[in-house]
């Protein structure tokens, strides 16, 4: 069985982070990564930079600049998880990113690395589904889950379709925007959530994601949903503080507790 | 365009709708199919035809344009061919302001 499907199993919210591989350096994602999971979280989304992320909001755009100008590349990504995977068995890791440098490497060659190196899933924020079914044949061969993102404008016939590619889990975009917008109203998130439930014959985990930023704000959504997903929160403290990383690590540790004691529990 | 990790490459041409990193599939297909030939030319050498077709005509041609008839021009001089017809796509009035800045006009 997939770490991933194993984590959904077991927990009633899973806590879902996500950072810019390589931002500020590898060595600080590897360490991020590594207190994450000492603090809480569940599952890990690491960004795979690519210069033109569509969906990113300024502040994770800003965090792949930084990831870009150390020359940070797919397969240094693709490494970085070996290296996680040398203290961590068990901590699921979803690489999160654009097609190009996936497209590039060639679907194989990308989904037989992944595999080696511990990747559990894949998610491709700008590869509609109906597109994706050969890199999906790949992936699946290594046991690999592919995420797919629905939001707030996808029509139910699509959101069924949606929630049958999918794999691992769903990553429901909260709102209309880019990551780092403000959420504004919890109501009809919660609606669509059981809408796609409903449509998906519950096979599949919903988790939620853009726009979670307080504690407040997760323990809301994790009282309807599989999971929550932070990311331009953390990633804005990797901006703030990357001049002194002691003080970073100690930000991005104690905001992460705040969210996880937060999350409903049972 | 892209380097060897899948990047995006940055681009640059005098004219914005040049300035792009991609190719349509259209196009990719047309020049595969070896139905259209695919040429260059410089900023300079479409900023002279810009002028000349300016000046001559009286029609200012986009920049995008421009680029056509600046390989119109270099064609014409092979005397290969009797007729030659460019599509004057789009207007030049709206690249006044990159035309200004480049000459140090306030507009």
């Amino acid at each position: 069985m997939n770490l991933i499907n194993d984590v959904f199993k077991h927990q009633k919210s899973v806590f879902i982070t996500y950072l810019v591989c390589g931002d500020p350096d590898i060595n600080s994602s590897l360490k991020i990564m590594h207190s994450m999971v000492e603090n809480g979280v569940d599952l890990i989304e690491l960004g795979i930079p690519f210069t033109d992320p569509i969906a990113d909001g300024p502040v994770i755009q800003k965090g792949i600049e930084r990831a870009l100008k150390n020359k940070v590349s797919l397969l240094d990504v693709l490494n970085l998880v070996s290296k996680f995977r040398e203290k961590n068995k068990k901590t699921p890791i979803v690489l999160m990113g654009y097609m190009n440098p996936i497209e590039n490497m060639g679907y194989r060659k990308f989904s037989s690395l992944a595999k080696l190196k511990g990747v559990d899933g894949l998610l491709i924020v700008d590869l509609p589904p109906e597109e994706a079914s050969s890199i999906n044949q790949e992936l699946s061969k290594n046991k690999l889950c592919q995420i797919f993102l629905a939001s707030p404008t996808t029509e139910d016939k699509r959101l069924k379709a949606i929630a049958n590619y999918s794999s691992g889990y769903l990553y429901y975009v909260s709102l209309k925007g880019i990551t780092g917008s403000s959420l504004i109203s919890y109501k009809p998130i919660k609606k669509r959530i059981s809408q796609i439930r409903k449509l998906s014959n519950n096979k599949i985990p919903v988790t939620v994601g853009f726009g979670i930023k307080t504690p407040e704000a997760a323990r809301k959504i994790s009282m309807f949903s599989d999971g929550i997903i932070i990311g331009s929160s953390i990633v804005e403290l990797i901006e703030k503080h990357r001049k002194n990383k002691t003080l970073m690590f100690k930000k991005i540790a104690s905001f992460i507790k705040s969210i996880k004691s937060s999350l409903v529990k049972s | 365009m892209e380097d060897k990790n899948g990047q995006i490459q940055s681009t640059h041409s005098i004219s914005a709708g040049l300035d792009y990193p991609g190719v349509g599939p259209e196009h990719s297909w047309l020049k595969d199919n070896k139905r259209v030939k695919y040429v260059s030319v410089t900023d300079n050498e479409a900023l002279k035809a810009f002028y000349y077709l300016t000046e001559k005509e009286g029609i200012i041609p986009a920049l995008e344009t421009s680029h056509a008839l600046a390989y119109a021009f270099k064609l014409a001089k092979s005397k290969k061919h009797k007729n030659i017809l460019i599509n004057l796509s789009g207007r030049g009035d709206k690249d006044i302001d990159t035309i200004a800045s480049l000459k140090r006009i306030k507009v």
